[in-house]
């Protein structure tokens, strides 16, 4: 039973890299600066909301420069942003393809996490050249638990193929779900230190809010490793580690349980 | 009579397909919840394939004729295990081709040459072996000035050709064909019907469905003759077509 499904999955392996390429492709296609965009969006959005935080808001100590502080946990949160937004609407969008030939649909929600996991790879390089920046201004020190970052990024990237597969599953009997969750990803972000610290919520007692919510590990342990040079506490990396397999079941459970009814829906 | 000593490919047993025929479709939440609170959330049944057993055996032709939404499509879908069905059992061994709807896997933005690597994965194809194959699909098509043009400038005719070849690289044990032969200018039919005759030589085992009964009586040894979902006559490809010509 595993051995026909793994298989299965090899066998459609240069599907999801043909499907993720020709996604790049035709994002970037006549745009002259092409994949350049995918760094330099981040840096530009990070520029306009560094320069409105520091003029409107007064600051609140968060031990870094603001705008690496921000980039840190946005770079983590669009990435579960675009992944959970296109595999939502990746089974409605492929429709004409799933009706006609058997392919194993979940390739369609792996394959848009992909392509956003490698828009993130652009922007984790677009994330160094700024805290490089502040490394020479001796703002920002670098340490060697730099080299663990992959935990939280494969964290999150594994919580957002569950997310992904559950709301790609529902959407289909309920499209009311895809214009939900624009509105719900912004209430996410902003129960999502990114820009705020949460020293800050521990003054108002609100700390818990936050901690209920699964992206506030992976981004704290992300910038704790990035430039605090702190490893993540081991009930962090357990409550990360249970949230993500979870999901994953969760998301593989219902999955399954929907995907024979897609065709009729689609 | 033939003895029946060959493998069987495809078994088809009981098998039943159910479709909602909801008279509106509901997709959203907040009419599936007033619906349900109405209690109106019943939907008709349609039955498209009802109850039906058929075998298949290896090097078979096998044709399935029948008047518009007699349940042909339906069953080619669940034997390419496009659509599961409500009930019942599909067994089928060795590799299927589906020829359902040419070039449903391309995307008309990328050019020829991306569609072909990209078509040939959704066929399950790996890389290297479309790399092997490329000029003969290239060659067979007849389209090399035209591959690196955007597929949505091409006629139809001209993305059934390239499709056509993708589809028929790899020699399947199962080639399920569901009038597509009617697309394409005559020299390229000719071509693909030569490919078909060529596969059935080496022993490809061939589901097809067609209206055209002259193809039928020409290529198949075997006819089902569906009618409302129902098996109306299954057998030699003589009697059954007499039958539905007289009908």
């Amino acid at each position: 039973m595993l051995k026909a499904y793994w298989r299965d999955f090899v066998k459609f392996i240069p599907l999801l890299v043909g499907l993720t390429s020709r996604d790049f492709k035709l994002k970037y296609r006549r745009s002259f600066l092409g994949i350049l965009w995918s760094m330099l969006n981040p840096l530009l959005i990070m520029l306009v909301l560094t320069s409105v935080f520091a003029i409107i808001l007064r600051q609140q100590p968060i031990g870094m420069p603001f705008a690496v502080y921000y980039i840190t946990g946005a770079t983590l949160f669009n990435f579960f942003n675009e992944a959970s937004s296109s595999s939502m609407s990746s089974i409605i969008g492929n429709a004409p393809l799933i009706k006609k030939v058997y392919i194993p649909k979940y390739i369609f929600v792996l394959e848009k996490c992909s392509f956003s996991f490698i828009n993130m790879l652009f922007s984790l390089i677009a994330m160094m050249g700024v805290i490089l920046f502040y490394v020479i201004t001796g703002e920002v020190k670098l340490h060697l638990t730099v080299f663990l970052i992959f935990i939280p990024i494969i964290f999150i990237f594994v919580f957002s193929v569950g997310v992904g597969l559950i709301l790609s599953a529902l959407s289909v009997f309920f499209r009311d779900i895809t214009h939900i969750w624009g509105v719900l990803i912004t209430l996410w972000m902003y129960f999502t230190p990114l820009i705020y610290s949460i020293d800050l919520l521990r003054d108002h007692g609100l700390e818990w809010v936050v901690k209920l919510n699964p992206l506030f590990y992976f981004v704290d342990d992300f910038r704790n490793l990035m430039i605090c040079g702190i490893f993540p506490s081991m009930d962090h990396f357990l409550i990360s580690f249970c949230i993500c397999s979870a999901t994953l079941l969760l998301g593989m459970l219902i999955f399954r349980i929907f995907q024979d009814r897609f065709i009729l829906h689609i | 009579m033939k003895v029946n000593n060959k493998k069987k490919v495809v078994q088809v047993e009981n098998v039943s397909m159910h479709f909602n025929m909801s008279s509106e479709k509901l997709d959203s939440l907040k009419e599936y919840f007033i619906k349900l609170l109405k209690r109106q959330l019943f939907f008709k049944k349609y039955v498209a394939i009802d109850n039906i057993s058929f075998s298949i055996e290896q090097g078979d032709v096998f044709g399935i004729v029948g008047l518009n939404g007699c349940g042909k499509s339906t069953t080619l879908k669940i034997i390419s295990g496009i659509l599961k069905p409500t009930m019942g059992s599909v067994v089928v061994s060795g590799s299927v081709a589906p020829l359902i709807e040419l070039g449903a896997g391309f995307d008309m933005e990328l050019t020829a040459r991306e569609n072909i690597y990209l078509n040939g994965a959704v066929l399950g194809y790996s890389k290297k072996l479309i790399d092997e194959k490329f000029d003969e699909i290239v060659e067979f098509s007849e389209m090399r000035e035209f591959l690196d043009v955007p597929m949505k400038n091409y006629s139809s005719g001209m993305v059934a050709r390239i499709a056509f070849a993708i589809a028929t690289i790899v020699q399947p044990d199962i080639l399920i064909v569901d009038e597509i032969l009617s697309v394409g200018d005559f020299h390229f039919q000719e071509k693909c019907n030569r490919r078909i005759e060529q596969m059935m030589k080496n022993g490809t085992t061939i589901v097809l469905v067609s209206h055209d009964i002259e193809q039928i009586q020409s290529l198949c040894n075997k006819v089902m003759w569906l009618e409302k979902g129902k098996i109306k006559m299954l057998g030699g490809v003589k009697e059954v077509c007499e039958s539905y010509k007289n009908s």
